[in-house]
């Protein structure tokens, strides 16, 4: 099946797909854009302090959700020394003053009073959102000399596109789906870069380092096993998504989902018509010696 | 061989109850929790500490014109610092007008500030409660590698407001948090009354040595200081071999000691060991410690002694002598060692600004010097004294080697962590978990549905229930096996290390099917036992380059990345490494002896027909 597949479509037309994704992927990131959670988010911090009864979080979230845009979310904390509760709650709005007013009067209403009201500058600030890029950039710089160092061809080096095509995929997915960049999809994001990277070198060994029949049924033999691995870890964070609630493992999922079903374009499409047009290139040259 | 005498399949059954005990630890009880993974603040709550930064932002004009070379700002800068002991850093410099932008990583008030501006221009402008973004992120950065040095623990800071930084910090008692954010790193070295060394100019601190002495442990914290230091120490060393180095920590110098008269009876006069605090020097209002049988110094933090249970006309009048200098004040003792009378009085002349510094057990000299911030007084010896020496170091002595060792790191930690701005605390609070225990009923509904997925995908793929349970049960040992590495190298577990324990199981799960798929390939008719084996070899050119690629990756997003990045690397990289080493190549046996197994079956069947063929 998958050999039929290779040979009726030929590299050029198997570019297709994967190209015209990243770029709808990227249209995507540009212009619709995802949601930041409150690690990546300003916003502002709400504190009650001295409460002699503990208050519900949910119904102030409730309550605030309706007032406030963006995410909201309200903990209690005890002092240890007075024993006394309290509640922060930290938004993703930063507010103007008619806003406080209108929190401070409907907070008021649950007995909540005298909060203290400070502008929260996000945890993962600008420096950890540059370092990330960096981790990000560097992380690539080390796969490819990776595949260098064991494949000892430069074609390789177009493995780490292929890998970060996925991502790509992964952040156009949660612009569609408003899936917000937190600590939580992050990990999906980094998760990504493992499975992608695992698939591509699947691909890279079957193509460059086994010799026996055509590549296309080198390619076609691994694309069976690539394509038993991806659904496999599809189909699990597909449960994962349909059955838990959760949000954190929801935006895990979410990316996992989208990320991975890219994968199965970009590897098995993208990277392998790349190896395909390299080992066509080859064959040529052998046949002229 | 049978697979029990297998050696990598021992070693995997082994590893896997070894982690599995580490765990679980069952002599903690029965239940099936997972007591030995240190829980995130998502999954387990934790401390939140909110701390205000103190700095002072002014504007200067000079009075002499700024050359290019910055050389009179240079100067204001250093005169400064060494005025109010604290950073000073250029925030802006306007030479058209000769204008200063200056901040001050202290509290300083407007009329101190004139006063020391006399001879260098004048004070334009001045704010307080403001702090730049640049000391803002320095100390961030620098507490939290206090707080969590490895950065296993995945402690999360975030600015808030112009001048507060709140941390949350998870697995650590908000007391102990408090007391390394409390800790200014303020460190200087007298020889007698003359201050020799700052804290600027510390270059390197070496790693602590610990040894044993006469049932003591003592340890030492090599420094390297700078040429401007070594040059200051020769000067003020010069004919003063053997007398003591005084080394101190965040010295009080902002507090007025107070402790009860008879304390000064009770004081040893002789040692050793030393050093050790001898006498109490009226005049001076100071106690005076001895470092060997001839030399001693005066510790330089004010004591005033008291009657605790009332207090004479003159002791009220040096109190209020004291209180133009000095902003707070520590009782030595507990609550219990003075009366009501006397805490009250002393709290309404310090705007409540008293603390009680209790004795817990230490020897009174130690007390003291604690209480003093005195380190070490290490002696110097004759043929260093007037030399430009630039290695020094803190020593200290301990009970038991645990405590040195301890003592030491914290030092070293704390040196190497020098705050740029001063702090203080402004709350401490117990946050419950994020992810509660819902979380955990959902974990088990996402793992049974991943399960059955899994089971699903595989039963369709390989129609073999022998395969599928196999790459379950490998890919159990790889979680718990994962989990425990995780719980021995005390990586705190929260989202993302949570992400990093999926993609260890995800990526097992992707090359056990490789293995499987390369063993499946041969034909079983075309039986040849080095077949298998060789098979299994090539899958595992994939899996190495595969494992070589993540873990290289990973390596990069733990020294690049940050507290969350960090866990999750750590995680992956132990996870892809157990893989390699253990559960891969026990995996590939196991498939390798399944599968000959068939094969011989299948060919005696064969061999048994054709030999009833012939017969």
């Amino acid at each position: 099946m998958f050999l039929e597949l290779i040979r009726k479509l030929g590299w050029r037309k198997m570019l297709m797909i994967p190209l015209a994704l990243a770029i709808v992927s990227s249209f995507l990131i540009l212009f619709v854009g995802f949601p930041l959670s409150l690690e990546f988010s300003s916003g502002t911090l709400i504190s009650y302090r001295g409460l002699e009864n503990k208050p519900d979080p949910l119904s102030v979230e409730r309550l605030l959700r309706g007032i406030i845009p963006g995410e909201v979310k309200a903990e209690i904390i005890t002092d240890p020394s007075t024993g006394k509760f309290g509640l922060d709650i930290q938004t993703t709005a930063v507010l103007g003053e008619n806003e406080e007013n209108q929190v401070i009067a409907t907070l008021s209403s649950l007995g909540l009073k005298n909060p203290s009201i400070t502008p929260l500058e996000p945890a993962l600030g600008r420096t950890y959102r540059r370092q990330a890029v960096e981790a990000i950039l560097i992380a690539s710089i080390a796969i490819g000399l990776c595949m260098l160092f064991v494949y000892k061809r430069k074609i390789v080096l177009l493995t780490v596109p292929c890998v970060l095509a996925d991502l790509l995929a992964a952040l156009g997915g949660m612009c569609l789906t408003k899936t917000p960049l937190s600590l939580a999809s992050l990990a999906g994001l980094l998760l990504l870069l493992g499975y992608g990277v695992d698939t591509n070198i699947l691909l890279t060994t079957y193509a460059l380092k086994r010799f026996e029949g055509e590549p296309e049924e080198r390619i076609s033999s691994a694309m069976k096993t690539g394509f038993t691995i991806t659904l496999t870890t599809l189909f699990t964070m597909l449960s994962v998504n349909v059955f838990v609630s959760n949000p954190s493992l929801d935006e895990l999922s979410t990316v996992l989902v989208f990320g991975l079903a890219a994968d199965l374009l970009n590897t098995w499409f993208l990277n392998a018509a790349i190896l395909l047009w390299h080992l066509s290139k080859r064959k040529t040259y052998h046949v002229a010696l | 061989m049978s697979l029990y005498r297998n050696s990598r399949v021992i070693l995997l059954i082994s590893l896997t109850i070894l982690a599995l005990v580490g765990v679980w630890q069952p002599w903690r009880g029965w239940s099936l929790e997972l007591r030995g993974i240190t829980k995130g603040l998502d999954l387990e709550g934790g401390s939140r500490i909110v701390i205000r930064l103190q700095a002072t932002q002014a504007i200067i004009r000079l009075n002499k014109p700024i050359d290019p070379q910055l050389t009179s700002v240079k100067e204001l800068r250093d005169y400064l610092a060494d005025a109010l002991l604290s950073d000073v850093k250029v925030l802006d410099v306007n030479t058209s007008n000769s204008e200063v932008k200056v901040e001050i990583g202290t509290t300083v008030d407007e009329t101190v500030l004139k006063g020391l501006l006399e001879n260098f221009g004048e004070l334009k402008f001045i704010s307080k409660g403001v702090v730049s973004s640049r000391t803002m992120e320095e100390v961030t950065t620098t507490l939290l590698n206090r707080i969590d040095p490895t950065g296993l623990l995945g402690v999360q800071a975030r600015p808030a407001g112009t001048d507060l930084i709140l941390f949350e910090i998870p697995a650590m008692e908000p007391e102990k948090a408090k007391l390394l954010i409390e800790k200014e790193g303020k460190l200087e070295a007298f020889i007698e009354d003359t201050l020799v060394l700052r804290g600027a100019d510390i270059e390197i601190i070496y790693s602590p040595r610990i040894h044993s002495t006469d049932s003591m442990y003592q340890y030492e914290v090599p420094l390297r200081i700078s040429a401007e230091g070594a040059k200051r120490f020769a000067e003020c060393s010069s004919g003063k071999g053997g007398y003591p180095f005084v080394i101190y920590l965040d010295r009080p110098v902002d507090a007025l000691l107070v402790f009860d008269r008879a304390l000064i009876d009770r004081l040893p006069k002789t040692g050793p060991p030393y050093p050790i605090v001898t006498d109490y020097m009226k005049e001076r209002k100071q106690f005076y410690a001895k470092s060997d049988a001839t030399h001693g110094f005066y510790l330089l933090v004010h004591a005033v002694p008291i009657n605790p249970q009332g207090l004479s006309e003159e002791d009220i009048s040096v109190f209020q002598e004291f209180r133009k200098t000095k902003s707070r004040c520590i009782l030595l003792g507990d609550n219990s060692s003075f009366s009501s009378g006397v805490v009250e009085f002393l709290e309404n002349l310090f705007d409540n600004r008293v603390e009680f510094y209790p004795q817990e057990g230490m020897e009174i000299s130690d007390w003291i010097f604690k209480v003093c911030g005195m380190q070490s007084a290490p002696r110097i010896s004759e043929d260093i004294a007037g030399k430009e020496a630039r290695d020094v170091e803190i020593e200290g002595t301990r009970r038991t080697e645990k405590e040195a060792t301890k003592e030491a790191n914290d030092l070293k930690n704390v040196l190497s962590q020098r705050l740029t701005a001063k702090t203080s605390i402004i709350s401490t609070s117990f946050i419950p978990p994020r992810l509660g225990r819902e979380f955990s009923e959902e974990v088990k509904k996402a793992a049974l549905g991943a399960v059955i997925a899994l089971v699903v995908v595989l039963s369709v793929r390989y129609r073999d229930p022998t395969i599928v349970l196999l790459i379950l049960a490998t890919m159990g040992c790889e979680l718990i096996l994962t989990l425990g590495a995780t719980a021995a190298v005390r990586q705190t577990m929260g989202m993302a290390e949570i992400g990093g324990v999926l993609a260890v199981i995800g990526t097992g799960v992707e090359h056990q099917i490789i293995i499987t798929d390369e063993v499946l390939r041969g034909k079983i008719q075309e039986y040849r036992p080095r077949g298998v084996r060789g098979r299994v070899g090539r899958a595992f050119l994939t899996i190495l380059t595969a494992a070589l690629t993540t873990v290289a990756a990973m390596i990069m997003l733990f020294f690049v990345g940050f507290g969350a990045m960090k866990g999750f690397a750590i995680v992956t990289i132990l996870g892809v490494l157990i893989a390699v080493i253990i559960t891969r190549p026990a995996y590939g046996e196991i498939v390798n002896a399944v599968f000959r197994r068939r094969l011989e079956k299948a060919s005696s069947v064969t061999e048994q027909g054709q030999g009833q063929k012939a017969s």
